[in-house]
């Protein structure tokens, strides 16, 4: 979340989709009442009419995995009713920015549906802003250099002039030859056939008219543009709308794309940064988002530094890569806060806490030691599914599941239980006996024949052990032990460590082992507040623990610090009085801010810096002179305001990196050019969000009227789709509030096993009537299957699934196993194994089925 | 009614309850209930009514849409005892021929107690309710007790101290009364038909003839739930 759970209850107007909030996260339901009782409006945008639906204003149906036209018809929509917030579309985003002269757009003539620069992969040069390159004297004084020019009204090419330009001038900018003039080399450049952001981006949702829009997504016409008009409404000052969005948005081919195409909204309407905005991913557990934090993906090391070699680049030294991921500011007065100073403060002092004494500067503080992504296959890739391709393949021997169970909650589950049987071992932590602990006594399986030898750890339950979480809203919070484990039941740390303390143990020292025999690891099983504290850093004295870190401004790159993660610098402080560190997270003032919109600064404590809106820079007013008031858009919900045009004389919220009124600074300060993108040109599958289908889908033809169907730079593992002449009707996989993920913790509660007992999927009563086999009625047995496998559920049949353009949808639950008190065939033996193409999350929302009366 | 305990009353809001259930398990949890074998239904009410192990069920009900952006409607009853007043007792009350079988207790509460024996009676209770409440099993009724244990506590029933969006609100009557013609009075702008349920309350704050009261969306015809008139019940 950009903002948090409590903050909802400020918004105008709340857009849940690709989430059921209700049923998946009832006590946000809390903060959404709170709001809807001052006067808010639910939309619910969803392919079922959920229990989320139910207490909605508006409920928009729309076909699984056409989120972008559904979102890319709101912002047309947005746009050609004049509901954008132009001020703040000119002044904190990057409309205005050139972009290059060769970038081409989808709809653009002779792409036929794609961006510039695809060749198996895109190459993303054209997609960048513009750039120009000095070619002086031969004799090399000064040498050549490249600039990037970011802004296009400007007189020179730093960002300090006045912005008094209209959008409509900048869509006016054609491609023309555009000169300005370049202050250091005190001459005239010229960039031919560049143009701006917002040109690029008004053409490119242009082509999401209404008709097209309802042609891809099949929603009612009349609830589509109520649900457009009432959401764009909060783009007029001092309204604020907030996206409440989860898996159903991420689980798609194109999950990052319509993320994208929320965060443009977002920005059109001047809803991020401001209190009831935001992009408000609802996370899937209680501590997802500190597991994220913490960097349990295989792209990122904590704190979301990238993991060396990710995509494949030259990280072989701490050198390359710093160059590699720590971007040069784009304008003098920008922050940029991955620059290359802060990046390896933050890289070191993290070496430093793994390494111990063995990092020092000439072994670049054992950067060499850390795995490298290089060379992996599927594309230097280590991601959930190909992991299970890989294990699959033999190519993997043992796996560790702590808290996982994949034989349930992984795509294409027949296959990644296979899988498992290639294993040499398997250890699993859990509190029961999950269907991954026990694959090899699976129905049907061979059991002799298989010959994995399998470890189950008991571990302890969240009430049995202490430490930290940190919740969606990235608060983290202090949980106490209610009571001790049972047996021989550990919690995580425990286990992690007796772990960590083995395998050093069993290898010997060599050049092989040379970074598990430098890892520094504790002499004694370490306190929950301990690993606490070397998350947040300490200043070393002579190499040894001093005084913990007061915030991430703090970080040494010459090896002085340590920190297991920047993010949380300032989550401890030492009190001088009592010789003791005190912990913020475990803080539970009631008091509110000073403008009681609900940031409760002193209860637990926030990343970063206990800032509880994220790029809240932009709550504040532009000045219509490249600056900001100090004032808040929002007068009823201010997040910050300032006093003076000091930069430390504020009430509020603690401030994102904001310098006073009169500043040039950009508000988004994470980007080098400080400014949010419109046009977003890191991104694997383009800059901005276009609609693909699923890659199994029921069409033919992209409603987009181009030749490309499906996103063209999706890793389908070998994998072949299901084809919708075999498989007539869509699937999507969810959750219900009555179990809990893959089941574990929920089927083996008898009191929620009463609550939803069996394997069911709901279907509409035009689908039911016309079943294969003959119609069935509520209650009916049915077969369901895919490309992948089939199974068994009961029928719910109920007029909250309609078919969307004529294709039926059949929702499937995925809490069900054969492990447990409630048994169920697994929705997962139907999923795909392909996924996004930025993160390869599965497609687990949108894939083809038919289904036949049992 | 024991000591000097205030009449309390409940409001449960169907326009706020998102049917979490989370209230029927913690009735489970408070009152130590065993859960029940049940099969799926073809629809996510289950168990399918109360029972001696079910003190409170939330039925879920698909209508018609009333309101010009949303097709249908997704109804969600908390059904439980609606703990009638009346100046000699609950119907139930009245009905039962077993001396201190049904007593009333803090804050209005109408319990059934340990006195109950269904070998003695003709099941006069479940006959008398107009809302097919009480459940027999074992030579014992069961129904919801207003979890009046906390209230003697000065704790409101656990169903309402569980509720995440805060759909159910206990007090003393006469706040309870008032809020519910509160909520009638905003929640009508958006659905014309709500209603205060069972009938006589919410006009004009005259009283009621239960102390569990519930906020409808629509008539309790489509719920399909019993009318709520209180046929030769005492005022």
């Amino acid at each position: 979340m950009t903002n948090h759970w409590i903050d909802i209850g400020n918004s105008d107007c709340i857009m849940i989709i690709g989430s059921n909030a209700a049923e998946n996260h009832p006590i946000s339901f809390k903060y959404v009442t709170k709001a809807m009782e001052n006067g808010a409006k639910l939309i619910s945008a969803d392919p079922r009419f959920t229990r989320t639906s139910s207490k909605a204003d508006i409920y928009a149906r729309f076909r699984p995995g056409t989120d972008i036209p559904f979102i890319g018809g709101m912002i047309r929509y947005a746009i050609h009713n004049n509901r954008v917030n132009e001020d703040y579309v000119k002044e904190y985003t990057n409309a205005p920015m050139l972009v290059d002269a060769g970038f081409k757009k989808p709809g653009d003539s002779g792409q036929d549906g794609v961006f510039s620069g695809l060749s198996g992969t895109y190459d993303k040069s054209t997609w960048q802003y513009a750039t120009y390159k000095v070619n002086v004297a031969a004799d090399g004084d000064p040498p050549d250099y490249e600039k990037r020019y970011v802004e296009v009204t400007g007189q020179d090419l730093s960002y300090t002039n006045k912005l008094d330009y209209a959008l409509s001038e900048l869509e006016s900018v054609d491609g023309g030859t555009i000169t300005r003039h370049d202050d250091e080399l005190n001459a005239d450049v010229t960039f031919a056939g560049c143009r701006p952001v917002w040109a690029h981006a008004k053409e490119h949702f242009d082509r999401y008219d209404l008709t097209t829009v309802l042609d891809a997504t099949g929603s009612d016409e009349a609830a589509y543009v109520a649900a457009c008009d009432e959401y764009t409404k909060t783009g007029q000052v001092g309204k604020a709308g907030t996206i409440m969005y989860a898996m159903g948005t991420t689980q798609h081919t194109v999950g990052t794309q319509n993320i994208r195409s929320y965060a443009i909204l977002q920005l059109l309407l001047g809803n991020m940064g401001v209190a009831g905005g935001g992009i408000n991913a609802l996370r899937g557990e209680s501590n997802v988002q500190g597991s994220t934090d913490h960097c349990l993906l295989f792209h990122i090391l904590p704190g979301y530094l990238k993991q060396p070699g990710f995509a494949g680049k030259d990280n072989s030294t701490l050198d390359k890569y710093l160059d590699c991921w720590a971007p040069k500011k784009l304008g003098d007065a920008e922050l940029n806060w991955w620059k290359r100073a802060n990046y390896k403060a933050y890289i070191v002092s993290l070496l430093k806490d793994y390494f111990g004494a063995n990092a020092v500067a000439a072994n670049s503080f054992g950067y060499g030691w850390l795995p490298r992504l290089n060379g992996l296959s599927y594309g230097n890739n280590a991601s959930h599914i190909t992991i299970f391709e890989e294990m699959g393949a033999g190519k993997i021997k043992g796996l560790l599941c702590m808290g996982q169970n994949p034989a349930v909650g992984g795509p294409n589950a027949n296959d990644e239980r296979s899988a498992l049987e290639k294993l040499d071992f398997l250890v699993v932590a859990d509190l029961w006996e999950t269907e991954t602990a026990s694959f090899w006594k699976r129905p049907l399986a061979n059991s002799a024949a298989i010959n994995t030898e399998v470890f189950l750890l008991p571990a302890a339950a969240s009430y049995e052990k202490e430490g930290s979480i940190t919740n969606s809203g990235r608060w983290i919070q202090w949980r106490y032990p209610a009571k001790t484990p049972p047996g021989d039941a550990k919690h995580d740390l425990g286990i992690v460590y007796e772990l960590g303390k083995e395998i050093k143990a069993i290898h010997p020292v060599n050049a092989q082992n040379v970074a598990i025999n430098n890892l520094n690891w504790y002499a004694s099983e370490p306190t929950a507040d301990q690993i606490c504290e070397d998350i947040n850093g300490w200043n070393l004295v002579s190499g040894v623990k001093d005084s913990l870190v007061v915030n991430f401004t703090k970080l040494k790159s010459d090896g002085t610090t340590t920190s297991l993660n920047w993010l949380y610098c300032g989550m401890y402080m030492n009190d001088d009085k009592t010789m003791s560190t005190v912990c913020h997270a475990k803080r539970t003032s009631m008091v509110d801010g000073i403008f009681n919109i609900g940031l409760y600064p002193s209860f637990s404590w926030c990343w970063p810096i206990n800032r509880r809106i994220i790029y809240n820079g932009a709550s504040v007013q532009t000045d219509g002179n490249g600056s900001h008031t100090g004032q808040p858009w929002d007068t009823e919900h201010p997040v910050i305001q300032y006093n003076t045009d000091n930069a430390w004389n504020y009430d509020g919220d603690i401030p994102d990196g904001v310098a006073g009124p009169g500043s040039e600074r950009g508000m988004f300060i994470m980007k080098p050019e400080g400014h949010a993108r419109i046009h977003g040109m890191g991104r694997a599958d383009g800059p901005l969000p276009e609609h693909y289908e699923p890659k199994e889908t029921p069409l033919t033809a992209n409603p987009m009227g181009h030749g490309t169907l499906t996103s063209p730079v999706i890793e389908m593992y070998g994998h072949t789709p299901g084809d919708v002449s075999e498989y007539p009707c869509i699937a999507t996989t969810y959750r219900v509030t009555e179990h809990w993920q893959a089941g574990a913790m929920t089927r083996n509660l008898p009191w929620l096993c009463e609550l939803m007992p069996n394997m069911f999927c709901e279907i509409s009563e035009t689908l039911a009537a016309s079943m294969p086999g003959g119609a069935v009625s509520n209650k009916d047995k049915v077969i369901i299957t895919t490309a992948r496998g089939e199974i068994e559920a009961i029928a719910c049949v109920t007029d909250r699934m309609k078919p969307v353009n004529d294709t039926e949808v059949v929702g499937l639950v995925w809490h069900y196993g054969y492990a447990g008190i409630a048994k169920g065939d697994s929705a997962n033996r139907l999923t795909p194994h392909w996924g996004c193409a930025n993160t390869r999350i599965p497609e687990y929302k949108a894939f083809l089925c038919k289904v036949r009366k049992a | 009614m024991r000591g000097m305990m205030r009449e309390k009353m409940m409001l449960i809001d169907t326009s706020i309850c998102m049917a979490c259930r989370g209230c029927q398990v913690a009735c489970k949890d408070w009152h130590q209930l065993p859960a029940e074998d049940t099969e799926f239904e073809g629809t996510y009410q289950n168990p399918p009514d109360m029972s001696d192990k079910t003190l409170t069920v939330v039925k879920f009900t698909e209508a018609e849409g009333s309101r010009p952006f949303k097709y249908m409607e997704w109804l969600f009853f908390k059904d439980q005892c609606r703990h009638c007043k009346g100046m000699h007792g609950a119907p139930c009350q009245k009905a039962c021929p077993v001396r201190g079988a049904i007593v009333a207790e803090a804050g209005g509460a109408i319990v059934i107690t340990d006195a109950c024996d269904s070998t003695k009676c003709n099941i006069d209770c479940v006959d008398a309710c107009p809302y097919n409440i009480p459940k027999i099993n074992g030579g014992k009724a069961k129904k919801c007790d207003f979890c009046f244990d906390r209230i003697e506590g000065s704790k409101s029933p656990i169903c309402a101290k569980t509720c995440p969006p805060g759909a159910i609100t206990f007090g003393n009557a006469g706040s309870v009364q008032a809020a519910a013609n509160d909520r009638l009075a905003k929640v009508r702008a958006e659905y014309p038909n709500a209603n205060i349920y069972p009938n006589g309350h919410g006009h004009g704050g005259c009283g009621g003839e239960t102390r569990v009261i519930w906020l409808l969306i629509d008539d309790s015809s489509a719920y399909g739930i019993p009318s709520g008139e209180h046929g030769g019940m005492g005022h």
